[in-house]
């Protein structure tokens, strides 16, 4: 049976998402065991029309690794493999949300291999529109939860 | 809201006895703080910089993301140009506070739209200049000269954690 999770957004906006158990079984593991959590997120710099959100668990491995052919409502858990650092220090793992297509994950440390674990089941027409409102207001609060 | 303000100065300086040779520097204000001068690179991209001091000053948001953000850090003031010809063009080695015409060189279109040339403030190195269409070589065409450039780094990100911020122009 495939496990489901709640998305909801603050500014507006809800959504059902799928765990790609088979493909990423580790990063699948430990995102349904945080859940329900909170986090901020915002507009990316570097990966095209996407959206991020810092997690507190660690998966610190690579499966089921994409750098480019995201597609809108996919989400990647991005483990930081080049090892950048942010004002001298590491990032904490990230989960991104592409609402458009086009996006290569990388920044300034190189590529971001990040891990294929979930798909958005829904409407991605509404999630563009979600993408554009961080994009010009800033970050906004996510909300996850087991269905 | 305050707006960030883009003012124009000129500074004149003498040398030895050949005459004198102008430097037009402009002034970036960032309305919920900071404040920056930048240099205009008139020998490397003159046509640029001619239509950039015809649109001065002028007013506008910025934006951490416009269109996607595909090109690192990087702030997007909204303003439209109607300057797009290809000139000192950069794609890779950008510096902090670097600043350029992105005359949309790969004609990319977003919702049915050709993307108008915009310029670029860039707030570190890691920049490539790029989107979903291909490289944006861009015209380099003004560089930050005075201000704290780990202040610019911060107010890159403070727009994109907290959204755009107004402007408001006047020349000095």
């Amino acid at each position: 049976m495939d496990k489901l999770i709640h998305i909801v957004f603050s500014g507006g906006g809800k959504f059902q998402a799928k765990l790609l158990e088979t493909e990423a079984p580790e990063t699948c593991k430990k995102f349904w065991g945080a859940l329900p959590f909170e986090s901020k997120i915002a507009h990316g710099s570097f990966t095209g029309f996407t959206l991020f959100f810092f997690v507190e668990f660690k998966v610190g491995r690579v499966e089921n690794p994409f750098i480019a052919g995201a597609q809108p409502g996919d989400l990647f858990l991005n483990t930081y493999v080049n090892e950048g650092l942010l004002d001298g220090k590491p990032l904490d793992e990230e989960i991104i949300i592409p609402y458009g297509r086009g996006g290569i994950f990388w920044n300034w440390g190189g590529w971001l291999n990040s891990n294929l674990f979930a798909k958005i089941i829904g409407d991605f027409n509404q999630l563009y529109h979600i993408g554009k409102r961080i994009q010009e207001h800033g970050a906004e609060v996510i909300r996850l939860s087991k269905v | 809201m305050y707006p960030i303000v883009f003012t124009l100065t000129t500074k004149i300086f003498f040398y030895n006895r050949g005459g004198a040779e102008m430097e037009k520097i402009f002034k970036i204000e960032f309305s919920r703080g900071g404040i920056f001068k930048a240099k205009l690179l008139e020998s490397s991209a003159p046509k640029t910089c001619k239509n950039f001091l015809d649109s001065l000053p002028f007013s506008c948001s910025v934006l951490g993301a416009l269109n996607g953000s595909f090109s690192g850090h990087i702030i997007y003031p909204t303003k439209i140009f109607d300057f797009n010809e290809m000139e000192n063009p950069v794609v890779f080695g950008v510096q902090t506070g670097d600043i350029f015409l992105n005359t949309n060189a790969n004609k990319s279109s977003l919702e049915g739209e050709i993307i108008p040339p915009r310029i670029l403030i860039a707030y570190s190195s890691s920049v490539i200049l790029w989107n979903w269409a291909g490289w944006l070589p861009s015209n380099h065409f003004a560089k930050i000269i005075d201000g704290d450039l780990k202040e610019l780094f911060q107010i890159g990100r403070r727009i994109k954690w907290e959204g755009k911020e107004d402007i408001r122009c006047s020349l000095i």
